[in-house]
């Protein structure tokens, strides 16, 4: 007979739970380890926060210095050389490893090693040599053909401010070698060359940097090239490092920040966002066996759904509220067929759901997801929206467990759960996974709506969940995403992950004024995303560099 | 002058790029020792035990192991004389104490106890693999670091080359073989001959590069400089410092097989643009690919070190074995023997589709084998296989399989299957790591942070 420990196990997390998504824990590395500024300052804690109920123990390092994403270097050297297409390079570049942190612009996974050294330089040289193949070529570059004003242009766009002295006496003398080298190219075009290759390898372009005393606001310098990497995912144009003196104020920060965000810029960078919080490349990886309304190509469409709703989420002006509770939902040829709905047209279309659809969550991608083939999976669905949607501390991950027996005739699919999940105590969290999960029993393992299993059971859909600030009852799924959306808790979790995917590190017990402020925001009335991004952007803790706790 | 891609693809360059990238002059081995190279493998989701190894230990010859045709290392027999198969290492933790998969993986190359789980679980020392290439590589040359699988297909990839203890130290791998490839395609020719336009080339690249060297290294120094910056930010700058290398161009002495001969360009060629190389089914392709490289790297002295992870924690690939086709599961819910990432069940078609799906993995180590014995490098070599879980349905970190091919300079034994004696892989790694570095006056034999210390004697030749 199987122990209650793996049995609790089971409900605690499963697949996706029992080997991935578990919260971090503080890391102890010694006294004597040199990785110590990597590991845990924070941390603390391994649950939920006392105030909030949330999780908030990651291990940020406040680091000074992060490196530019792939993704920023590539639209970087793009928008510094003004090159008509994007140079590719960055496809080969070391990618950060995924998983280990929430976002994979933590500032954790950004250094400079021997490999993406070479990248680096790979990728400097092979740029240089491109836009100085030709004077017109080089002439799109900078159009005159003075070294000086060369050198002070393309240092002030790669280094995402003037050049010192200091710095333009290197960069000369560096011309000087370069324009001396042998070759068929003119004096000048090798010179620049030799510039480029430097500046695109500089520490300056190469991390974002925060250099202003701590507790100090950043420079202007710093906020433009925080707000242009964060929210167009590239250099600071040319016009903006002319505003940049003045972008010291949190009314001036926030002005360009409600600019960059009606740019089509931050529609991506809200992508990546979303997609990352609610892990859409999974949707890629669904698989069903024995289900006969299944087809792969339906993976596709489910990610460009999801990724479409929430760009209209975005775009649109709405926030958590309408993530959570919008009846709309954006459906392609193969989803029209399981919604029942008629369409036509190829491609996917905003439609109107019905009242059962209540909510991301209560679409085709995320049900289907967490289906077991044709069957819905409570626990997956319970455990991916406290870990994701409401940052619940599940405590950590389980080891082997047994699997959910088979459906016994007269039986429901919840009484199956509840059977197996009974008397496992606090330490498996079923109180807090089976209600979330339960709630979606009438979508089976497709998505699609049922109103009775198992040759005609009835349904039970209902229940309570405690919520940091209450429990809640709830008939339906509809119901709970409706209180979800009024409670502090989704909004808080919310802010948690938009944080920490703007400031580009763990959040921790100390940001817990920066999470309130932002949830205070996206709770309100008019909570839209961006106005939660706009407040963030006002917030010390984006224009100031925090050091953390010490 | 040529540019980078411009030169590298100039034809028949065969001293260019590859000393270019090769290692510097400074060398942690004495003039007149023969280096020794370290490939790191760990699969995924254990191996059926009663149908992987031999049933008893002892010697190992061609004859006696392709008998064993129950057994999917029988087909391993070609090279049974150049092995070692090992039972009885365990890992530092005695059991999983949440995600037996994470934990698995952070121990199998640090033989330290993991922390956390799942996709945040974190190593707690660092791997073995580091440890020889700060030894035997230049500063700043990190081992190669190679992952087959696909990303999206799992949860737990990249995790078992560590730069020490605690979050954030895991270390990124290349998943596209192409990547390799093109960083040593310079490096190699058909002919062996190099033209003087490659080398006045290669000498005008490399002089610009200690310009532009030189400017970045003294921007870091200013930067170090700065009062503000804390421990980590240093750490981080000094690392980047540290990378910076002045490449130079060194002549191949290694008497090995620097050439693509044996390569399967066409098909590196082709990963060149998209992620055919992510497709389900791809895994084993990409794999010899890897072991394709590795071997080629070793040959051209590109680096003296090297990891494969092979497979996701939790591989979701769909391994078309015969066993499989009925139940099309992904390898990770045959290894559970049912289909559930985190359930344990008992279906013997599963335990059939996991011996099979081991087998193809032999015969992809057979294949990276075959490699290195052609470009002269098993006696020059250790190959190490082994898994970040003993088997599926346990998760056991107890007798974890391990096999070591290549005698590493006639240091380890060969053409045996022995007991290690129920130790911890400390001890192995402690023989393993004297192996590629024993000429080194200070390494300190206690690797990792599992029981007893030393090596292990049943595996020195």
């Amino acid at each position: 007979m199987r122990s209650l420990s793996s049995l609790c196990a089971t409900l605690v997390l499963t697949a996706l739970a029992a080997c991935a998504d578990p919260p971090k824990q503080k890391t102890d590395t010694g006294p004597n380890d040199q990785s110590a500024g990597a590991s845990g300052a924070a941390g603390e804690s391994d649950g939920a926060s006392g105030a909030t109920g949330i999780e908030l123990n990651g291990s940020p390092q406040h680091y000074r210095v992060v490196r530019l994403t792939n993704g920023q270097w590539a639209q970087s050297v793009q928008d510094i050389l003004h090159l008509a297409d994007p140079s590719g390079l960055e496809a080969s570049f070391q990618s950060p490893v995924a998983g280990t942190t929430d976002f994979s612009n933590n500032e954790l996974l950004l250094d400079v090693n021997q490999r993406s050294w070479a990248d680096f330089q790979s990728a400097a040289e092979s740029l240089a040599d491109q836009v100085t193949s030709s004077p017109s070529a080089l002439a799109n570059v900078y159009p005159g053909t003075d070294s000086s004003g060369f050198i002070r242009t393309m240092g002030r766009r790669a280094y995402r401010r003037p050049l010192t002295n200091a710095e333009t006496s290197a960069y000369n003398a560096l011309f000087k070698s370069g324009s001396a080298m042998p070759g068929d190219k003119s004096a000048f075009a090798k010179g620049a060359a030799l510039v480029i290759r430097a500046l695109l390898q500089s520490p300056n372009f190469l991390y974002r940097t925060e250099f202003s005393p701590s507790g100090e606001p950043l420079s202007g310098y710093e906020v433009a090239a925080k707000l242009s990497l964060w929210l167009r995912g590239t250099t600071p144009s040319d016009e903006l490092l002319d505003m940049a003196p003045n972008l010291t104020t949190a009314d001036a920060a926030a002005e360009i920040a409600s600019e960059m965000l009606d740019e089509p810029a931050a529609v991506t960078v809200m992508r990546q966002f979303h997609g990352e919080l609610l892990h859409f490349a999974r949707l890629g990886t669904i698989s069903k066996v024995g289900v006969s309304n299944y087809r792969s190509s339906l993976n596709a469409e489910y990610e460009e759904s999801s990724y479409l709703f929430f760009d209209k989420i975005f775009n649109e002006g709405l926030g958590v509220k309408d993530i959570l509770t919008s009846t709309y939902g954006f459906v392609g040829p193969g989803m029209a067929k399981l919604y029942g709905i008629r369409q036509t047209g190829s491609g996917l279309i905003e439609q109107d759901l019905g009242p059962e659809r209540v909510g991301y969550f209560s679409q085709l991608p995320f049900l289907t997801l967490n289906g077991l083939n044709g069957d819905p999976d409570p626990i997956h669905r319970g455990a991916s929206i406290n870990l994701d949607v409401l940052c619940a501390s599940l405590g950590p991950p389980a080891a082997a467990l047994p699997p959910i027996p088979p459906l016994e005739q007269n039986q429901t699919n919840r009484q199956r759960i509840t059977l197996l999940t009974t008397g496992c105590g606090g330490t498996c969290h079923h109180d807090l996974i089976n209600p979330v999960g339960f709630a979606f029993e009438h979508f089976d393992g497709m998505g699609q709506y049922r109103d009775t299993e198992n040759d005609g059971l009835t349904i039970d859909s209902s229940g309570s969940y405690r919520f940091t600030d209450g429990s809640k009852k709830f008939a339906d799924a509809g119901e709970l995403m409706r209180a979800m959306a009024e409670s502090q808790q989704a909004h808080l979790c919310y802010a948690k992950k938009l944080a920490s995917f703007s400031l580009q590190r763990d959040i921790v017990e100390a940001d817990l004024p920066l999470v309130s402020a932002l949830s205070a925001i996206s709770r309100a009335e008019d909570g839209s995303v961006k106005r939660v991004l706009t407040e963030l952007v006002k917030n010390d803790a984006f224009r100031t560099h925090d050091e953390g706790a010490q | 002058m040529l540019n980078r891609r411009a030169f590298l693809r100039a034809g028949a360059i065969a001293v260019g790029l590859p000393f270019l990238e090769g290692l510097p002059e400074r060398s942690a081995w004495a003039a007149d020792a023969a280096p020794v190279f370290s490939l790191f493998i760990v699969a995924a989701c254990g191996v059926v035990g009663s149908r992987f190894f031999p049933d008893e230990t002892g010697p190992l010859s061609v004859d006696s192991l392709a008998g064993l045709t129950d057994k999917a290392t029988s087909v391993l027999a070609p090279h049974a004389d150049r092995l070692l198969f090992v039972k009885n290492i365990n890992f530092p933790m005695p059991g999983p104490t949440n995600c037996g998969h994470s934990q698995g993986l952070c121990q199998a190359l640090t033989a330290a106890p993991a922390g956390g789980g799942g996709g945040t679980a974190y190593s707690n020392g660092m791997s073995a693999d580091m440890v020889i290439a700060q030894a035997v590589n230049d500063a700043g040359t990190d081992p190669l670091t190679l992952y087959a699988g696909n990303r999206r297909n799992g949860y737990i990839a990249e995790r078992i080359s560590f730069k020490g203890a605690g979050a954030g130290q895991v270390r990124s791998a290349d998943d596209n073989p192409y990547t390799l490839y093109s960083r040593l395609i310079g490096l190699t020719s058909k002919d062996g001959t190099t033209t003087p336009d490659a080398t006045d080339a290669a000498a005008a690249l490399l002089s610009s590069r200690k310009s532009v060297n030189d400017l970045v290294r003294g921007e870091l120094k200013q930067m170090l400089s700065l009062s503000a910056l804390s421990a980590a930010d240093k750490q981080r700058l000094e690392q980047h410092f540290d990378s910076i290398r002045d490449a130079e161009i060194k002549m191949n002495n290694m008497s090995l097989a620097c050439t693509q001969d044996g390569l399967a360009v066409s098909q590196l060629e082709a990963y060149k643009t998209g992620f055919a190389f992510r497709m389900d089914g791809m895994i084993e392709d990409v794999a010899k690919l890897h072991l394709e490289l590795v071997a080629l790297a070793f040959a051209c002295n590109f680096n003296r070190v090297a990891t494969l992870q092979h497979g996701d924690g939790t591989d979701a690939t769909k391994y078309a074995v015969p066993s499989n086709a009925g139940l099309n599961w992904p390898f990770h819910h045959i290894s559970h023997r049912v289909q559930s990432d985190s359930a344990i069940g008992s279906n013997q078609t599963a335990e059939d589709a996991h011996a099979e799906i081991d087998v193809v993995r032999m015969q992809t180590l057979l294949h990276g084998l075959d490699q290195f014995e052609e470009r002269g490098l098993l006696d020059k070599s250790m190959i190490m296989w082994t898994n970040h879980i003993a088997d599926g349905p346990t998760h056991s970190f107890k007798n974890v399989p391990t096999i070591i091919a290549g005698n590493a300079g006639g240091y380890l034994k060969q053409g045996a299957y022995v007991d290690a004696g129920n130790v911890t892989n400390n001890r192995l790694f402690n023989t393993l790591i004297t192996a590629a570095v024993r000429d080194k006056t200070d390494w300190s034999t206690n690797f990792g942070d599992g029981s007893g210390s030393g090596g292990i004697d049943e595996l020195l030749a």
